[in-house]
């Protein structure tokens, strides 16, 4: 394997570090970029507006026909890197790199990068068959084809028949799936999408969710979505992004960020979670001692490799904590409790561990607790997680 | 019983009925004149007649006044309205400072009274000999028709979505197809509006024409002007209506125009 820098000199036919068979086969398409690499790849990129720092020397792989979504709160920089792959905005440092050139440089209309704008951005001047036809149009794609290309594009986001309507005809729903289709229309090398559910009602946005999740497995293309909303991210991903104050906290599959995220804010951010402050007391193969600063040493997994004495934050989630008997058990006085249907979510001062909160689903037996109520609760050291305490630090 | 919201209402429409009967009377006062039978120009009329007008379409110097009025004012129109879009443009869309003292400098012209730009515009022009030419008086109304092709535009474009443009731009369209297909589709109507202003306030004007032209470049409002003066007969009139025909047409296509434009916004 040759060194990082090396590998994406923009020579493409010089890869031998990766063979695929169908390479070997046909060696004319050895100047088509590889499969398997990564489809963009930002190395260090920062971007400064004056003082503020929108992003903060962020590295990001994107692979080849995944569904990528950057997650974060507002203003934590996850706009600002779709702004800088579609090309409205160049970095202020660092490098972007798609099928391995360089693209910090290249106007957004040579990237062929479609974009599905949080507003739709529809031409108000143009029918939905015009909006349609215009990047083909600009590409000089013959008149018969972009009208079959139309009739397609129409009858793949279920508006067939619709092509001679302006946009101000159209809900908002239909409006986000004509902004879809032309996004896709024009074979682009892969599609963003700037939170585009956000201005949809509730059940429409799950539909909508649904119909974008097919597309991208009947098209096979790359997608990059924003979004702000977890659920949304966890549901439609293939991986998930977290972004926080212009940084990037962690790129995993959803299942991994919810079960092992590894610092406290992917942690409080993806779903529901109590952290506990502590300090590493021992180190044990893949197992911490954490001392609690209540006073109780917990046996849990780590995330990072944390140094005796370091900060920390133990994270355990509210369904993982039970109410239960046995020598393990801490006792625990119930002081608030949210009823919430199909779970009672009940926040406990627990003595030697601080406040935690649990999920109790209903009719588990358990879940007949009141307001000051001494009950004991269980721990499971197996689901805590230690991780780094970067806002101590 | 008329409570206080009533008696405000009515007062103000009562107001707004006598200003503009204030505006208007004169103008109906005038144009029944112009059919006048008699050669009077005075009520009441002596039978009805289109003879005035058949003399503005027979005396050379009305038809030469009207043939100098529409080459000044489709000239100006030509020259104001590029102009004025294209720093309406600019100006939206690059940010330095002093932009807004820039565009006040603009606009100037439709603040500094006419008689004063048309002085200037003399002492400029006659060492240059473009005083008595039309030439000078298509740049001197250039000068006052840019501020309102400015002013409207720049109205259009700052209602632009910018939003479009990125979207334009991501579809693969260059600046300049971008430029062609939609900024200039979404902003037509402020240039078509920036357009009417622009060749209404050539066509209207007599400050600078009586400042800038000869004899041999009269326009139709300053012919019109030295005919109240020299002799005045009922053909003034009807020259008169014919303006006041233009003008109501002109105002009438800009509010075609604007209501067209409201339905593309919505």
């Amino acid at each position: 394997m040759r060194a990082t820098k090396e590998r994406f000199l923009p020579l493409p036919c010089d890869e031998p570090w990766k063979e695929s068979p169908e390479m070997t086969q046909h060696d004319t398409t050895r100047t088509e970029p590889s499969e398997t690499r990564p489809i963009v790849r930002f190395s260090g990129v920062s971007k400064h507006y004056g003082a503020f720092r929108a992003l903060c020397d962020i590295d990001l792989e994107i692979q080849r026909g995944e569904f990528l979504t950057l997650l974060g709160p507002s203003g934590s920089g996850k706009t600002t890197s779709l702004m800088l792959l579609a090309g409205f905005d160049s970095p202020t440092t660092g490098t972007i790199e798609m099928d391995g050139t360089r693209i910090e440089g290249l106007p957004a209309h040579k990237r062929d990068i479609g974009v599905v704008f949080q507003n739709y951005a529809l031409f108000p001047h143009l029918t939905v068959a015009e909006n349609l036809a215009f990047p083909l149009t600009v590409r000089r794609v013959s008149k018969a084809e972009i009208g079959e290309r139309v009739e397609k594009a129409l009858s793949l986001v279920h508006l067939d028949g619709m092509g001679g309507r302006k946009p101000s005809q159209l809900s908002g729903g239909q409006q986000q799936r004509v902004a879809l289709a032309r996004a896709i229309i024009f074979k682009p090398r892969l599609i963003l999408l700037d939170e585009p559910l956000g201005a949809l009602d509730k059940n429409l946005r799950e539909h909508m969710q649904a119909e974008l999740k097919h597309l991208h497995r009947q098209l096979g293309i790359t997608m990059v979505f924003v979004t702000h909303d977890q659920s949304e991210a966890l549901n439609l991903s293939d991986r998930v992004a977290v972004f926080n104050k212009g940084r990037l906290e962690q790129v995993d599959a959803p299942e991994l960020l919810y079960e092992r995220p590894c610092t406290p804010f992917v942690a409080s951010f993806i779903g529901e979670n109590n952290l506990l402050d502590g300090r590493v007391e021992a180190l044990t193969g893949g197992l911490a001692a954490i001392r609690l600063e209540a006073g109780t040493v917990l046996n849990t997994k780590v995330a990072g490799r944390p140094a005796v004495g370091d900060r920390v934050k133990v994270g355990i989630r509210p369904e993982h904590v039970t109410v239960g008997q046995g020598k393990s058990a801490f006792a625990a006085r119930v002081v608030e409790i949210s009823y919430l249907g199909d779970t009672r979510r009940v926040a406990v001062e627990c003595g030697g561990i601080g406040r935690l909160t649990l999920k109790i689903p209903t009719g588990a037996g358990a879940d007949r607790v009141g307001i000051a109520d001494e009950i004991r609760v269980v721990i499971p050291e197996a689901l805590c997680r230690a991780l780094p305490d970067t806002d101590g630090a | 019983m008329l409570d206080s919201t009533r008696i405000w209402l009515w007062g103000g429409r009562l107001a707004g009925a006598l200003v503009l009967g204030f505006l208007l009377l004169p103008i109906f006062a005038i144009v029944p004149l112009s059919f006048n039978g008699g050669s009077i120009l005075a009520y009441p009329l002596q039978g009805l007649s289109l003879k005035w007008y058949a003399a503005v379409t027979s005396t050379p110097r009305w038809l030469h006044a009207v043939g100098n009025s529409l080459i000044v004012a489709v000239s100006t129109v030509a020259i104001a309205t590029p102009l004025g879009t294209l720093a309406a443009l600019g100006l939206d869309r690059i940010q330095f400072p002093g932009k807004s003292l820039l565009m006040a400098l603009l606009i100037s012209p439709m603040i500094v009274p006419v008689i004063i730009t048309a002085v200037g515009v003399y002492f400029f022009f006659a060492p240059l000999g473009l005083a008595n030419s039309l030439t000078g008086l298509v740049l001197a109304h250039a000068v006052i028709a840019v501020p309102l092709v400015l002013v409207t535009v720049n109205a259009s474009v700052s209602q632009l979505d910018r939003g479009l443009l990125r979207a334009a731009e991501s579809l693969g369209a260059s600046p300049m197809t971008t430029f062609r297909k939609i900024t200039v589709p979404l902003i037509l109507p402020g240039i078509v509006s920036g357009t009417i202003f622009a060749f209404a306030a050539s066509f209207d004007e007599v400050v600078i024409a009586l400042m800038i032209t000869g004899p041999g470049q009269k326009t139709l409002p300053r012919e019109l002007l030295s005919g109240t003066r020299e002799n005045l007969d009922p053909t003034v009139l009807a020259v008169a209506s014919i303006l006041i025909a233009i003008s109501a047409g002109l105002l009438l296509l800009l509010t075609l125009v604007q209501h067209r434009s409201a339905k593309h916004h919505t």
